[in-house]
């Protein structure tokens, strides 16, 4: 009886521990592949050693003037999204969550709604408007499309965490003589600014690793984000796995270290539907 | 004084849900609208001018090969990630939820952060892949699973396989952490009396376990099945698409808009690809209101 719940709580372990080389492998080779001298990549059978490792493809990366865009282009886009989509979601999260009105349900879940809408069927109008627009090639621009996929899981996080936050609070406030918006950015953003700071941090990994709306509004090579350009390195007939896989490393960093941040939030995120490109 | 207040509330909504609303409005339902009235009228790079031609562009997709071929690939793909990422989704999140086990926090970040990573991830499964040097053929090869290398992304029958396997890994995070969820609000009580009653770790899951997570488990689902309809991850993988066999709805689309500028045909896939999603959503939403009364 021992034995077998040894036995069992053994191979629990050895589940978790081959899930866990499961989602560290692409890491893991990734960055192998980068410290690699260019010789070393081409080894049948291919190995985790790495006989001389050497910094070659990151100077390469950082010796390109468009790799410094691209990141600058990433970092931009996805800054500005967070900090757009935080005014827009929180003010909405608020109104959801304090004020009562009839069809508030069906105005909350029409914006819910819009995670199931294919981008496919908005991105061509879009992309049209955008060209008469002139916004087309316009990393600020960018923003405008990457609402759609923020607003939605920010509004809805944003309502769950502003409605933990007791009315009274604000009540109190406003007897001592604050406005119903003295209060909302005196008492209540503050006692919520971890779940806010949350969402900004999830519009900041989902506007940092879309992809299809910077491939298909972003045109010159320079203007690219870090997700398109790093295909720069990826041709039909030969690719620097090297360079590649750099670039891949650099961009993946931060996400990992925002990740960590914001684990806490990671299952609510989730239920409010984060597809994270 | 009351219509002061009252027009007062009407402003506060206005101010606070009105953005939102209005954005959502203006960046979906319009192109939304445009996109499904393209697809009954003709026009690409060569007719500029619109033309009226109602339902031809839908005859004239439904009655070509590679209209079905596309179809097939979406299904069988949406099928293939579904279940694998359901599955190993359900396998971390009983496993991260077994208070009995030991070092937890520190797995749990583990498991989850491949969903952070997406397009480099893709990147580097390609070169995992690849089938002369990649590493994940020589990982299966020296477990006895495969006798010699398979080039994944190369082949047609395979195309989506190997792409399966990359986007499991992106997203099964999304999945456990929805039924991780689920299964950490059952209260102790519950298990700890179907313990006592004698009900064996099994059918605890079977009869505690699994119809509690159910209502998380059918909304994470359907979700995930409507994104994985609408996934691009097959064209960053391949993009020039194998001829054919690694091209999704969605990507057949884009080609039609984007790269051979016959915009009523691709605005036609769209809606179809709409309208296979519309009876998801509905279901989504069904499956989500009963969850929160």
């Amino acid at each position: 009886m021992n034995l077998t719940k040894t036995f069992i709580k053994a191979s629990k372990y050895a589940a978790l521990v081959i899930l866990a080389i499961f989602a560290m492998l692409p890491m893991s080779w990734m960055l192998l592949t980068s410290i690699r001298p260019p010789e070393e990549h081409f080894l049948s059978p291919p190995t985790f050693l790495v006989k001389k490792p050497v910094l070659d493809h990151y100077l390469k990366i950082f010796s390109d003037i468009r790799f410094v865009n691209y990141f600058t282009n990433s970092a931009l886009v996805a800054v500005l999204t967070a900090i757009v989509t935080l005014l827009i979601a929180s003010l909405a999260g608020y109104g959801f969550s304090r004020l009562r009105f009839r069809s508030k349900e069906l105005l909350f879940l029409s914006i819910i709604t819009c995670q199931l809408i294919p981008l496919m069927v908005i991105i061509f109008p879009i992309y049209e408007m955008f060209s008469q627009l002139n916004l087309l090639d316009n990393v600020v621009a960018l923003v405008i499309p990457y609402l759609i996929l923020t607003i939605p899981f920010s509004t809805w996080m944003s309502r769950a965490v502003l409605s933990s936050i007791p009315r009274e609070l604000e009540e109190a406030a406003m007897l001592d003589g604050c406005t119903t918006l003295g209060a909302l950015f005196r008492i209540v953003f503050p006692i919520a600014a971890p779940g806010l700071a949350a969402i900004v941090v999830f519009c900041f990994i989902e506007a940092w690793n879309e992809y299809l709306l910077a491939l298909t509004f972003l045109s010159s090579v320079e203007k690219r984000t870090i997700q398109i350009g790093i295909f720069l390195f990826k041709g039909e007939y030969f690719t620097d796995w090297g360079a590649l896989m750099a670039a891949s490393t650099l961009a993946t960093i931060p996400m990992i270290i925002l990740f960590i941040l914001i684990q806490k939030y990671f299952i609510m995120g989730m239920a409010g539907g984060i597809k994270g490109s | 004084m009351v219509t002061k207040s009252s027009f007062n509330f009407f402003l506060f909504i206005l101010v606070t849900i009105g953005p939102a609303v209005s954005i959502v409005l203006a960046l979906i339902g319009y192109p939304l609208i445009y996109t499904i009235s393209l697809s009954f009228f003709n026009r690409s790079i060569i007719h500029p001018e619109p033309r009226f031609v109602f339902i031809s562009n839908y005859i004239s997709l439904l009655s070509s090969p590679t209209f079905y071929r596309v179809l097939y690939n979406t299904l069988y793909w949406t099928a293939l990630n579904v279940v694998a990422t359901t599955g190993l989704g359900l396998i971390t999140a009983i496993l991260l939820a077994d208070a009995s086990l030991k070092g937890l926090k520190i797995f749990r970040p583990i498991l989850l952060i491949p969903w952070a990573i997406s397009v480099p991830g893709y990147v580097t499964w390609v070169w995992m892949m690849n089938s002369d040097y990649g590493i994940f053929n020589e990982i299966l090869k020296s477990l006895g699973l495969i006798s010699h290398y398979i080039s994944w992304l190369s082949e047609g029958k395979l195309a989506l396989i190997g792409c399966t396997i990359a986007n499991t890994w992106h997203m099964y995070p999304y999945m456990c952490s929805m039924i991780l969820a689920g299964i950490l609000s059952i209260p102790n009580e519950i298990l700890e009396a179907a313990n006592i009653d004698g009900a064996g770790s099994l059918k605890r899951f079977l009869y505690i376990t699994l119809p509690l997570i159910s209502p998380n488990l059918l909304v994470a689902m359907c979700l995930y099945t409507i994104w994985t309809m609408n996934s691009f991850a097959p064209y960053i993988m391949i993009p020039g698409g194998l001829g054919g066999a690694a091209e999704t709805l969605p990507i057949y689309a884009y080609k039609m808009f984007f790269q051979r500028y016959e915009f009523s045909k691709g605005a036609t896939a769209a809606s179809i690809l709409f309208m296979m999603n519309l009876a998801l959503a509905v279901s989504y939403l069904r499956f989500l209101m009963r969850r929160w009364k």
